[in-house]
C-alpha cells in the first residue's frame, strides 16, 4: 500500500470513528420513540459501514483478482435480489441458470484476465442476444417481452454496469504514479460518501422532498449538501488520481449526478415492484443492490471518461494463452 | 455436524435466516407447508433454531426417497426422514400413518407436506387427511401453518439445476385446538392459514 491509498483509508477510518462516537453520544441523548428509531437505525448502518469498508479495504489491498471476485459477488447477489422481486415465469428457469452461472462468470473471467475488449461489448452483444434465444426455445409466448426484458436489464444494471468497477483496475492511465487501486477507491469512496452525505445533510436540514414518489427520503437541501460536501472532498482525494483538483471536481460531479439518478431509476424500479428494499441483507441498508444502485450508473460512465481523456489509448490485449486457445 | 454444516448451506443459497419461534415449549409439534419443490423439506428444516431442528423429522415420500443411494442417503442418514408410503395401504393392515405416529411418541417433531405433492407455482393444492388424523390422535400437539415462498422459482419440478433466489419462510402462530371439528373444517383452516402467507404483497411487507 502506497501512502496516499494510506492516508486516505486512515481518513475514512477516521469518520467512521466519529461517526461511531456520535452514534453512541446520540443514543444516550436520544428520548422520542421516533428519535430512538432513527439513531438505532443510524448505528446500524454505521456498523455495517465498518464491514463494508473493511472489506473493501482489504479486498483492494490483496490486489487485481481479489478486488475482481468481490464484485462478483456483489453482482451474484445484486441480480438475485433483482430476479427474485421480478416476477419472472416458470420457462425462464434454465435461461436463469445461464444467467447466474455462466454468463456472469463469463464477464468477471473477462475482466479478470483484462480483456478489456470482449469485457466491455460480452453482456450487450453475445449474452443479449442469446437470452432471448435460449427463451424462444421453451416455445411460451405469453409476457416474451417483459421478462426477457427484466432479465436484460438485471444482466446490464446489476452484472455489466458494476463489472466495470473492477475494470478500472486495468485501465491504462497515462502519468498515474499511485496505481490504479487508487483510481478505484476514489471512484468507489465519492459515490458512497455522496450517499453519506446526502443522508447526513437531508436529515440535519432536508425540508423540500426532491422525489417524493420515488425515493421519500430524498430532500433538495440533502442532494445539493452532499454534493458539494463530495466534491470538496475529491478535490482534496484528488492527488491519487490523474486528475487535477478542478478535473476531480468535475469527475466528482458527474460521479454524484449519475449515483443520484441511477438511485432514483432503481426506486422507480422497486416502487413499480411494490417493495421497499430489495433485500434485508446488509443491517440498515437494505440489499446489496440497495447500497451499489448508485454506484451502477456511475460506473462506466467514470471508466469511459476517464480512459477517453486520461487513457494512454491503448486498450490491453486479450493474454497469449487465451489466443492460443481461441486458434489465434 | 453433517446435519449443522447442510443446515448453513441451504441457507446461505436460499436466502433464508433462521427463523426464531416465539413460545416454544420443547414438545413435539407438526410443521406443515405448501409444497413446491424438493427442497422444501430441506429449508424448513435448515431454518429451525438449532435445538428445534435436532429434534424435527421431515415426512419423506418412500417412494421418491429411497429411489437411489444418494436420496437414501440425504433422507435418512443427515435429516432422518420419517418415509410414508403415498400409494396404497400396507398389505399388514396397520395405519399408513404409523411411522409418523411413532416419531411423535418418540418425542420428535414432524415437517409434512398435506397437499402430498409437489404443485407448479403458487397453486395450493386441497389438504389430504393426514394432518386430521395426526390432529386426532396427538390433541396435545401443536400444529404449525409454515409458508414457503419462491422455492418453485428456485427448483421447481422436475427440474435438477437451481437457480440461486431468495426464498421467504414465515412460521405462523400454532392453528387453534377447537373440539369436534369436523375433517373438512380442519384442512379448510389449515390451508388457509398456509394460504395467508402465500399472498403476494405478503412477500413485501
Amino acid at each position: 500500500m502506497n501512502n496516499e491509498m494510506f492516508w486516505m483509508m486512515s481518513g475514512v477510518l477516521v469518520l467512521l470513528a466519529v461517526a461511531s462516537i456520535a452514534g453512541w453520544f446520540m443514543s444516550i441523548k436520544a428520548t422520542t420513540p421516533g428519535g430512538k428509531a432513527s439513531v438505532a437505525n443510524f448505528n446500524s448502518r454505521t456498523k455495517s459501514w465498518w464491514m463494508m469498508v473493511g472489506i473493501f479495504g482489504i479486498t483492494l489491498y490483496l490486489g487485481h483478482w481479489t478486488t475482481v471476485v468481490l464484485f462478483f459477488l456483489l453482482s451474484f447477489l445484486a441480480l438475485r435480489e433483482f430476479i427474485t422481486l421480478n416476477e419472472t415465469k416458470l420457462c425462464d428457469h434454465k435461461v436463469l441458470f445461464w444467467c447466474f452461472f455462466i454468463i456472469l462468470p463469463l464477464q468477471y473471467f473477462l475482466v479478470g484476465v483484462q480483456w478489456y475488449g470482449l469485457a466491455s461489448i460480452f453482456i450487450p452483444v453475445y449474452a443479449f442476444i442469446f437470452i432471448p434465444i435460449r427463451k424462444v426455445m421453451t416455445g411460451e409466448t405469453k409476457d416474451f417481452l417483459a421478462t426477457t426484458a427484466k432479465i436484460q436489464w438485471g444482466m446490464l444494471t446489476c452484472v455489466y454496469f458494476v463489472s466495470h468497477i473492477p475494470m478500472i483496475m486495468s485501465l491504462p492511465i497515462k502519468n498515474l504514479e499511485v496505481g490504479n487501486a487508487a483510481l478505484l477507491f476514489f471512484f468507489v469512496a465519492t459515490a458512497q460518501a455522496s450517499d453519506v452525505f446526502q443522508y447526513c445533510w437531508g436529515k440535519l436540514l432536508g425540508r423540500r422532498k426532491i422525489a417524493p414518489n420515488l425515493s421519500p427520503n430524498k430532500t433538495v437541501e440533502g442532494a445539493v449538501g452532499g454534493i458539494v460536501t463530495t466534491v470538496l472532498l475529491a478535490m482534496g482525494m484528488s492527488v491519487v488520481t490523474p486528475f487535477n483538483p478542478f478535473q476531480a471536481a468535475l469527475m466528482a460531479l458527474l460521479i454524484c449526478l449519475a449515483g443520484f439518478f441511477g438511485g432514483l431509476v432503481m426506486s422507480a424500479i422497486k416502487r413499480d415492484l411494490g417493495a421497499k428494499d430489495w433485500g434485508t441483507t446488509i443491517a440498515g441498508h437494505g440489499g446489496v443492490l440497495d447500497r451499489i444502485d448508485s454506484l451502477c450508473f456511475a460506473a462506466p460512465l467514470f471508466f469511459h471518461l476517464t480512459g477517453f481523456y486520461f487513457g494512454t489509448g491503448i486498450d490491453p490485449a486479450p493474454p497469449d494463452w487465451i489466443l492460443g486457445l481461441l486458434g489465434k | 455436524m453433517m446435519a449443522d454444516l447442510l443446515a448453513f448451506l441451504v441457507r446461505l443459497a436460499t436466502g433464508v435466516r433462521v427463523y426464531e419461534i416465539d413460545g416454544w415449549n420443547g414438545k413435539p409439534c407438526v410443521f406443515f407447508a405448501n409444497h413446491s419443490s424438493n427442497l422444501d423439506a430441506l429449508v424448513i428444516w435448515a431454518a429451525l433454531p438449532r435445538e428445534i431442528r435436532m429434534q424435527t423429522s421431515p415426512v419423506a415420500a418412500r417412494d421418491y426417497w429411497t429411489k437411489n443411494a444418494m436420496r437414501r442417503w440425504i433422507s435418512s442418514s443427515v435429516f432422518r426422514a420419517v418415509f410414508l408410503n403415498r400409494k396404497g395401504r400396507p398389505e399388514d393392515r396397520s395405519h399408513p400413518l404409523d411411522s409418523v405416529f411413532e416419531v411423535l411418541e418418540s418425542g420428535r417433531s414432524i415437517i409434512i407436506f398435506p397437499e402430498g405433492t409437489r404443485s407448479l407455482e403458487a397453486v395450493l393444492f386441497p389438504f389430504k387427511s393426514g394432518i386430521f388424523h395426526i390432529r386426532e390422535k396427538f390433541p396435545e400437539c401443536r400444529m404449525m401453518p409454515v409458508s414457503l415462498q419462491n422455492l418453485s422459482r428456485i427448483l421447481p419440478k422436475g427440474h435438477v439445476l437451481p437457480v440461486p433466489l431468495i426464498a421467504r419462510i414465515t412460521v405462523h402462530a400454532p392453528l387453534e385446538n377447537i373440539l369436534g371439528e369436523s375433517r373438512e373444517d380442519f384442512l379448510t383452516r389449515a390451508r388457509n392459514a398456509v394460504a395467508k402467507g402465500l399472498q403476494k404483497d405478503v412477500r413485501h411487507e
